[in-house]
């Protein structure tokens, strides 16, 4: 596949280069158990963003509803007239009917969301008790963050001039990235990618920990 | 049911029976190895597919691989002979077996029933999958009629593994080695 250097491409690798920076750089920072707590809560945003969608389109237009009549009524005594004069009640600073828009908003939030928790973790997380448990980190955030940057693809601009299967998404919004996929996926796979996913670790990681050292002789 | 899902369901139980009997941490290794077969298949597969296919069409007149009438059932038995045979290694060998013993009581015999189920789902999702994804190409030994049932159609095929995990194979792989080596 070559790759030319257009704006969709040149997208792509920034994204690309700074998921593997920042998850590489947690990985090495506070080992694989860092990168554990970075991720498992990375993956269910990213499959409750996908099933609570609309509801956050809803949440962004009512704040923002808010914060207009706030600032335009909030000194009247007829807030009634006022808010029907102002267009408040129709304002939206989200058009749920443009995908765009949604794309966008929900790009924000999970970009926002991933930096806290990165940062969180940094900031909270223990450091690794050998270069052993930094170097794994270091492998798992390289994992990790092809993992992040295949999550953001369907969310970039320039998703589909980017020659890749799941930048050619056509439907709109998170839940039908799952159409790029090899199979032919539907928004109920994305969500239950995610539920598999996150049982599947709890579930490792409480196996292992409950696991007893063999018997010695 | 439709037969499909009977055997489906009866090698998933019959997986759970073995991971009770092996317990967690040999299946923990066996489901390790399942999950880069995985990313084997999904990355690499194809490209094997071509090389063995250009080998193939040196003494054949043509592709014999992509194209003909049992080029779907070729391509489905690769996949999933491949796949049983990294499997059945797998369970014959203790290379990846995490070590350490499942705690005593039920809540051993439960991580045992589970990590069991686990793996017999992803061995029967996976070759479900190779099965669909060429359109069931054993019909042409009769050993299927569609269509699929309507509880397989609808819940049983949009869980199968590999389309599922496949965006997530990256993460798991080094997550079970990682798993495994601290363990």
């Amino acid at each position: 596949m070559s790759l030319s250097f257009e704006p969709a491409v040149l997208q792509y690798l920034i994204v690309i280069a700074t998921s593997l920076t920042a998850s590489t750089a947690v990985g090495l920072k506070r080992g694989w158990r860092g990168q554990l707590m970075a991720f498992v809560p990375i993956l269910a945003l990213w499959g409750i963003l996908g099933a609570r969608k609309e509801s956050l389109i809803s949440a962004v237009n009512a704040t923002y509803k808010g914060v207009l009549f706030f600032a335009s009524c909030g000194s009247q005594a007829d807030t009634e007239t006022c808010l029907e004069a102002s267009g408040v009640a129709n304002a939206m600073l989200v058009d749920p009917g443009n995908a765009d828009q949604a794309r966008l908003l929900l790009l924000l939030v999970f970009v926002s969301a991933v930096m806290l928790i990165f940062t969180l973790v940094v900031r909270l997380g223990k450091p690794p008790i050998s270069i052993l448990q930094r170097l794994m980190g270091a492998v798992l955030g390289v994992a990790n963050g092809f993992t992040l940057s295949y999550l953001l693809l369907p969310l970039l601009p320039y998703r589909q001039e980017i020659n890749l299967p799941v930048a050619s998404a056509t439907e709109e919004g998170l839940p039908n990235i799952a159409q790029g996929l090899p199979s032919s996926l539907g928004f109920p796979h994305v969500s239950a990618a995610v539920v598999v996913l996150v049982l599947f670790v709890i579930f490792v990681l409480v196996a292992v920990r409950l696991m007893r050292r063999p018997a010695e002789v | 049911m439709g037969p499909l899902e009977v055997v489906w369901a009866v090698l998933i139980g019959v997986f759970a029976v073995v991971g009770v009997v092996r317990g967690y941490p040999k299946e923990l290794g066996v489901t390790t190895t399942i999950l880069a077969a995985l990313l084997l298949l999904t990355k690499g597969g194809e490209s094997v597919l071509l090389v063995l296919d250009s080998f193939l069409a040196r003494y054949a007149q043509g592709s014999v691989v992509f194209e003909g009438q049992y080029s779907a059932l070729i391509q489905s038995l690769f996949y999933i002979l491949l796949f049983v045979a990294i499997v059945v290694i797998s369970y014959h060998g203790e290379t990846l077996a995490f070590a350490g013993e499942a705690p005593r009581g039920p809540v051993g015999v439960l991580l045992n029933l589970m990590s069991g189920l686990l793996n017999g789902y992803l061995i029967s999702g996976t070759v479900w999958h190779y099965l669909h994804a060429f359109n069931y190409p054993i019909q042409v030994l009769g050993l299927f009629r569609p269509p699929l049932t309507a509880f397989a159609q609808n819940y049983l095929v949009p869980l199968m593994p590999v389309a599922l995990l496949e965006p997530y194979l990256l993460f798991l792989v080094p997550f079970m080695i990682v798993m495994r080596v601290v363990r």
